[in-house]
């Protein structure tokens, strides 16, 4: 677009405006966008769609069993026993609501920055952020052992006339998770509307057109309707931008708050923030790259829109890579031996260290998928590579989910005494579950795609180049 | 959202260097003279207490200067077109980097008076840390990061001037980030490589600087956040004084028609945006440590807020989150320039507080205004940077004219 | 309650320039009371139609100061007042530790309360049983509605059809 700049010839003169680069291919038109994103809910899925449909519910089963044991059974089925008292679930929690935040950083962060490309994913993106918090939800609720009994953590008036304690960072985690739930499925649910409204006046059947126009919200697309849904579109897209800043920070707070080695630390609550974006753009890219190839969406999810992806998850994994580094150089600093200890292992006498200690395994992961493999992505031609990206983004999820294990797990072996040292083993029951959480993202996600337009048709249409002067023929064709 | 279209064609013209009036600069020089013969007298009467407020005073137009630096480096980095307008201001401000980095030479002298590593009052138990902080490679590592940002300020602003001298000579550059044909992807240009690199380099320097000059002054406390805190705090002060300093010259009609509504709106909604990250960082900082309530740690708030150094620390969340925070968040604010400049002030004020609330408790167990030495390090320190500023602005244009995309920046074309 | 319906035309048109320009122009002949219906929100519509600036950003803030100020009060009378119970030695009243449920309830006040009333202002409701005026708004074509009340449909379709609209219909609004 931009090669070879106006000729600069005099020191005062007009200079051609660069034309604003065109988010999706510069011929595409409003009908085309209706056409190709409302048309797959019509057609009956195909093979790969079923087949992956079918693997997820059979993990999600696979899940629901383990947990219906642990129901009969109790906690004792997992890998907890003094001093690890917090194992995988937790583990689980707070990696599946740090895939949420993508979504949110995208729809509301890159909103408010103006970046046009995000029309392309931010509806996939803020339906990932939801099914992940509801995974993420579920972790904490059987982790409490006394499922039933989990809306004590609301505040309720009872007849004990007892209050939750809010000075707990678990009841701010409460507050947290279950602000950003709502708040994000409104976000999601209001950008939907419009384009609810467009499968309901385009879906064959009856049937359809009824349950669509229930959702869609009696929504006729007035510019005074516009009006008020682009302010209120606004408004909650400038919340929804601290509260995903507070919801990791939280989370990171249940470790930090604590006195434990390797949880009491500051800087916990940026880097589990930058962490979550990490991880959640990693999932993001693992989404699309399917999604763009089965849909047919490569017009609308473009090289060029996966390679800003990439770019974020390279500058977010160099932030977590600074948090690492702050740490270790910390843990080197720090008069306090304990923190020490936990991290270089060099009192009591203990061969036990980060490095060669029966976690080196987990940290090692932790460094290699979360700050060297990224690195690749200061290639162009990896980063505009989809199975390079497809792979960097699998390999970062598992990082992530080894950090969080780091963080969590090994930091619990490694208290003050000796008589608080330990080490935990997840049991098979522990996996079960893990793997039951992806069953009932990926349920959730497969069955969005069926059944709701995967990209903000009305936001896609409003960054397109207009289509002045087009030729009727190419216009009215979608009306014969 | 492309409504801008209409006007094709927008007429870029030079404003020529910035109307300063000389007698503003011989004023910056001469605060500089008599601020630098009063600061040495105060180094010699009264070290102790002089010596802090050097490092209070040399650490905010330190600050500041890299605030400049940081701002380009984001602003190539990330490839924006809005930031345009502003970033020849920036780069102004990184004229001030090499006298910093002299700054850092005396500051060596006073590491004695200043530190309690150097003094030789506490001892490490660990031969690493004691050769951390030994004399020599302590004031080496700080002498190099400082010579090495005053070069990396000097590189950008010569690329930067070049572009223009480029532009008036009518020859094209292609220092620009290209753009990925058929598509909206950038092909980042030199600025944007040397930027990434700087900004990794600026990271890690910058950290075990922050840790240096201000952590080591309790060499036996720490805490993780420490560098983001002061990173914070660089970010809010550098947007503030960019805004100051290109209202300003607005007002005085040096910006030609460059500078429109619609940046400030940008900037002061950035300005907004860090002056929530200060709280966040601040205050998650805050809390942790009175959370965990480890003695070891919690120290360092006690000593900065008994004996009246916490109405410091509530001034500061006042200044720095809650009143730019709400004055900020009304639309019509952002426009309007008596406002700005007032938000603007109060936040670099308050950026001169926050250090000095972080040194000086340290020797000081009572709240302690400063003194004539302190003042005078001020004034000398403020007048050796307003004179590299605006000598710069003067002899420059303040807006860098010869960036092609700088007609997308005008009209507003990325909106 | 129901408003009667008033007699209006409608006319599409192709782009969103076209619209603006007949909103112009509509507006510049006298008609009020006339609204666009788009399939995504037009730059500069609520402009050429002199709509307001929306009060909705104003309205929120006062939801997040309602929000987190009730939800500290909150805080402070369950913890402090009614049953002050020693948690781990931390005060009853402990200002830093109630910040975050404080700024959560601003939040998720805000959030529900933004969000209702853009139903109240947009007036969405459940309808399974909607009509479009055409189809075709929520696809790729831009409407004008003008009312006509006396003067009749035939002024406003002549202007409308000299302004380049597609087609032009009458209905009741």
């Amino acid at each position: 677009m931009s090669q070879g700049h106006p000729e600069n010839t005099a020191q005062q003169h007009p200079m051609a405006l660069e034309a604003t680069p065109p988010i999706y291919r510069a011929d595409m038109t409003l009908t085309q966008v209706t056409r190709d994103i409302v048309a797959p809910l019509d057609r009956r899925p195909n093979g790969w769609w079923w087949f992956g449909f079918l693997i997820s519910i059979t993990l999600l089963a696979i899940g629901a069993s383990a947990v219906v044991y642990q129901f009969r059974e109790g906690l004792g089925i997992l890998g907890l026993t003094y001093p690890e008292m917090w194992g995988t679930y937790i583990v689980d929690f707070v990696f599946w609501i740090g895939i949420g935040h993508a979504g949110t950083l995208i729809s509301a962060i890159l909103f408010l920055f103006r970046q046009r490309w995000r029309t392309a994913i931010n509806r996939a993106a803020e339906a990932m952020t939801i099914f992940a918090v509801v995974c993420a939800g579920l972790f904490p609720l059987l982790h409490v052992g006394r499922t039933l009994l989990a809306y004590w953590l609301i505040p309720y008036p009872n007849f004990r006339q007892l209050w939750v304690n809010f000075r707990s960072p678990l009841i701010w985690d409460v507050f947290a998770v279950s602000t950003y739930a709502t708040v994000s499925l409104l976000f999601w649910y209001l950008g939907m509307v419009p384009d609810l409204a467009t499968v309901r006046d385009h879906k064959p059947g009856k049937w359809a057109r009824r349950v669509y126009g229930f959702f869609a919200m009696n929504w006729r697309g007035t510019a005074r309707d516009w009006h008020h849904y682009e302010s209120a579109y606004g408004m909650l897209a400038a919340i929804a931008t601290p509260l995903v800043l507070s919801v990791h920070s939280n989370v990171s707070m249940d470790f930090a708050t604590s006195t434990a080695p390797g949880w009491h630390s500051t800087i916990f609550p940026p880097y589990f923030v930058a962490g979550a974006i990490f991880s959640g753009f990693a999932m993001v890219i693992t989404l699309m790259v399917i999604v763009r190839k089965i849909y047919d969406l490569e017009d609308y999810l473009t090289v060029d829109h996966m390679e800003m992806m990439c770019k974020i998850m390279l500058v977010t994994s160099l932030i977590v890579a600074y948090a690492y580094a702050t740490e270790m150089f910390n843990a080197w600093y720090t008069s306090d031996i304990y923190e020490r200890n936990r991290f270089y292992g060099v009192h009591f006498g203990l061969t036990w260290t980060f490095f060669t200690g029966p976690y080196a395994y987990a940290a090692a992961l932790m460094v290699i998928c979360n700050v060297l493999t990224p690195q690749l992505l200061w290639i162009r031609r990896l980063r505009r590579s989809m199975p390079v990206m497809f792979v960097i983004s699998l390999i970062a999820n598992l990082g992530m989910w080894f950090e969080r294990y780091t963080i969590i797990v090994s930091s619990q072996a490694r208290q003050f005494l000796p008589s608080s040292f330990g080490y935990y083993r997840p049991t098979r029951f522990d996996y079960a579950v893990l793997a039951g959480s992806f069953g009932l993202f990926f349920t959730l996600f497969l069955l969005f795609v069926r059944f709701v337009p995967v990209i903000a048709v009305a936001e896609v249409k409003a960054v397109l180049r207009q289509p002045v002067g087009e030729p009727a023929a190419v216009m009215e064709e979608s009306h014969a | 959202m492309s409504s801008l279209h209409d006007t094709a064609v927008i007429k870029i013209e030079d404003p020529g260097p910035a109307q300063i009036s000389p007698r503003l600069r011989r004023g910056f020089a001469l605060a500089a003279g008599v601020g630098i013969v009063f600061t040495v007298l105060g180094l010699f009467l009264e070290p102790h207490r002089a010596w802090s407020g050097y490092l209070v005073n040399y650490l905010y137009f330190l600050i500041l200067g890299m605030a400049g630096l940081f701002l380009t480096a984001l602003h190539y980095a990330a490839g924006a077109t809005w930031s345009i307008p502003f970033r020849r201001i920036a780069e102004s401000l990184t004229r001030y980097l090499p006298i910093a980095a002299l700054s850092t030479v005396v500051l060596v002298f006073g590491f004695k008076d200043i530190y309690p590593w150097a003094a030789g009052t506490v001892h490490f138990h660990r031969a690493t840390k004691t050769a951390w902080f030994g004399y020599g490679f302590t004031a080496g590592r700080l002498i190099i990061f400082s010579a090495l940002w005053a070069l990396c300020g000097w590189i950008f602003v010569r690329r930067s001037l070049n572009q223009d001298a480029a532009w008036r000579r009518g020859a094209a550059t292609n220092w620009e980030p290209r753009r990925v044909p058929g598509g909206f992807g950038k092909i980042p240009s030199f600025n944007g490589r040397f930027s990434a690199a700087f900004l990794l380099f600026f990271a890690i320097t910058f950290s075990l600087a922050a840790i240096d000059w201000l952590m080591s002054l309790e060499p036996n406390w720490n805490t993780t956040m420490y560098a983001v805190y002061i990173f914070a705090g660089l970010f809010e002060a550098g947007l503030a004084l960019v805004l100051l300093i290109s209202v300003l010259l607005r007002r005085r009609g040096s910006m030609g028609q460059i500078l429109r509504d619609h940046h400030y709106v940008d900037l002061a909604r950035m300005l907004h945006a860090f002056s929530i990250f200060m709280v966040y960082i601040g205050f998650e900082q805050y809390l942790l440590i009175w959370y965990a309530n480890y003695p070891s740690e919690a120290v360092y708030y006690h000593q900065r807020i008994v004996g009246g150094w916490g109405y410091v620390l509530l001034f500061l969340l006042f200044a720095k989150w809650v009143i730019p925070f709400t004055v900020l968040l009304n639309q019509k604010i952002r426009k309007n320039e008596k406002a700005l400049i007032a938000i603007a002030s109060l936040v670099l004020f308050a950026e001169w507080v926050d250090l000095y609330w972080l040194v000086m408790p340290v020797t000081h167990a009572h709240f302690v205004l400063p003194n004539w030495a302190v003042i005078a390090e001020l004034l000398a320190f403020l007048g050796l940077f307003g004179w590299a500023v605006t000598s710069f602005l003067a002899r420059n244009s303040p807006v860098p004219v010869g960036d092609p995309r700088l007609v997308n920046a005008v009209a507003g074309d990325y909106l | 309650m129901p408003k009667a319906k008033q007699p209006a035309v409608m006319a599409l048109f192709r782009t969103p320039q076209a619209l603006l320009d007949a909103v112009r122009t509509v507006r510049e002949r006298g008609y009020r009371g006339i609204d666009a219906l788009t399939p995504y929100p037009v730059h500069g519509l609520p402009e050429a139609l002199g709509l307001k600036v929306s009060w909705m950003p104003r309205i929120t803030k006062t939801f997040f100061f309602v929000g987190a100020g009730l939800g500290f009060y909150f805080e402070y009378w369950a913890m402090a007042v009614t049953w002050p119970i020693n948690v781990a030695g931390k005060p009853y009243f402990s200002i830093p530790a109630f910040m975050p449920v404080t700024f959560e309830c601003g939040i998720l006040t805000t959030g529900i309360l933004t969000f209702l009333t853009l139903f109240a202002a947009d007036r969405l409701r459940p309808k399974p049983s909607f009509k479009a005026l055409d189809p075709r708004i929520t696809n790729d074509r831009f409407a004008l509605l003008i009312p006509t009340g006396f003067e009749g449909p035939a002024p406003a379709t002549r202007l409308l059809e000299e302004m380049g609209a597609l087609e032009v219909r009458e209905l009741h609004v």
